[in-house]
């Protein structure tokens, strides 16, 4: 047990030297962004910030209540830094708030590993300690993605996570798009003979946008639910062994994030008897969250032979068709 | 006496074999910390499609304009930009 004590120490330390690290990395950017007050308090009194999840043995409205609690804690975090970086512009502020998150949760993974330990040696819990040292490689991995990570987010480089939008932004290929709710744009395009409306959030800032919100609007307030079929694209966690960038298709809403617009896009595909296409392309956590890999960025057109295939075996012309380019747009304009 | 050399002589090899787990573990670990990327921004023009690719630069964003073609004088935009693997230590 002393060993493994010492072994999680030493790789504790590690998550500490890289979550002081990334804090002050962020500290920099504040400073060197202007910041109008201390960016040390600043960054200290979001790391810590909080939210809890609605009580879920009571379902109804579940999605709307936490809907509402994830729209308040970004609006909380929005108006902090506008109103202390008030000249910077959207594109970079919105690559502010990624670097925070990315510190807020490198801030969280060491402070629950010396959660552990500390609980483990003063209850001398020897499986806690096993069970910790154990999951150690894991968790020292995790951080250090979250760390390498930062560097994106910084210099606005377009993440693996945003294929997705990447996709959208090749098909709109330039077309007018219109801001349909905050921080998500459509834009509408001819191909192959269909209309398509494709999604995507507001780029070039790093933001997911609120896709489920707007395909709700898109299909129910302007098609009247008149659509052949929805299409999503997004980043998929790969399995070890599988290939980075491969391209697979299945059914379902593809999205990842924490419920509400996930259930959005179910409730209107089925509402309507749309039928809901998935396509995901593999990629790890660290490769999804560092600066997109070529071989993720070469599936784009691979991505598109499939939405064509799709469009000419399962629609027919004149049809319209819901493209949803699903992910972080960080360093994607539109 | 002879009980004692036999005891040596497996304290010694798990001495050995405990010394070459160890430096296998820390040659391991360096092995899999060598692979770095570098960041490419990738230029095409939407006419001819010619394309060149340059180092990322921060500001770089896929879509946005760029220079004009060299070859039809179409504005350039940025097409995509991607991290390759650069050659490792060794």
């Amino acid at each position: 047990m002393y060993l493994w004590i010492r072994n999680i120490k030493v790789q504790l330390d590690k998550i500490e030297r890289l979550a002081k690290n990334a804090k002050a990395r962020v500290i920099e950017v504040l400073r060197k962004s202007g910041i109008r007050e201390d960016p040390e308090n600043f960054l200290n009194g979001l790391l810590q910030f909080f939210i809890i999840e609605p009580v879920s043995d009571e379902p109804t409205n579940l999605m709307r209540r936490l809907e509402h609690l994830l729209d308040v804690r970004e609006h909380r975090l929005k108006d902090s830094i506008r109103r202390v970086l008030p000249d910077l512009g959207d594109f970079a502020r919105a690559n502010v708030e990624i670097m925070i998150e990315a510190a807020r949760a490198l801030d969280q993974i060491y402070r629950t590993v010396r959660h552990y330990l500390i609980l483990g040696e003063k209850t001398s819990n020897w499986v806690l300690i096993m069970q910790l040292e154990l999951q150690m490689p894991q968790i020292v991995r995790l951080a250090e993605t979250y760390f390498k990570a930062l560097d994106a987010f910084k210099d606005g480089k377009p993440i693996g996570d945003g294929i997705g939008p990447l996709v959208a932004a090749s098909l709109l290929n330039g077309a007018k798009v219109k801001e349909i709710v905050e921080d998500t744009v459509v834009g509408v395009v001819e191909r192959k003979g269909r209309k398509l409306y494709v999604i995507k959030a507001k780029g070039p800032g790093g933001t997911v946008g609120k896709p489920g919100e707007a395909l709700k609007r898109i299909v129910e307030d302007e098609l009247h639910g008149k659509v052949s079929r929805i299409i999503m694209i997004d980043a998929a966690l790969k399995l070890e062994g599988e290939k980075t960038g491969e391209v697979i298709e299945g059914v379902g809403a593809a999205i990842g994030d924490p419920g509400p617009e996930k259930f959005k896009i179910e409730s209107v595909a089925m509402k309507n008897n749309i039928p809901l296409d998935s396509i995901i392309i593999k990629q790890s956590l660290e490769e999804a969250i560092t600066p997109m890999r070529k071989e993720i960025s070469d599936a784009v057109e691979e991505v598109i032979r499939k939405i064509d295939k799709g469009l000419e075996e399962r629609t027919k012309e004149g049809d319209v068709v819901v493209v949803v380019g699903v992910g972080n747009t960080l360093g994607i304009a539109q | 006496m002879q009980g004692l050399d036999v005891y040596g002589l497996l304290l010694i090899m798990l001495i050995l074999f405990l010394i070459s787990s160890l430096l296998r573990t820390l040659l391991e670990r360096r092995r899999v910390g060598k692979e770095e990327y570098e960041t490419k921004t990738l230029i095409k023009c939407p006419k001819c499609n010619y394309s060149e690719e340059r180092n990322f630069q921060v500001g770089d964003y896929v879509l946005k304009p760029e220079k004009k073609c060299p070859k039809c004088g179409e504005t350039m935009r940025i097409h995509r930009i991607y991290a390759v693997k650069i050659a490792s230590r060794k």
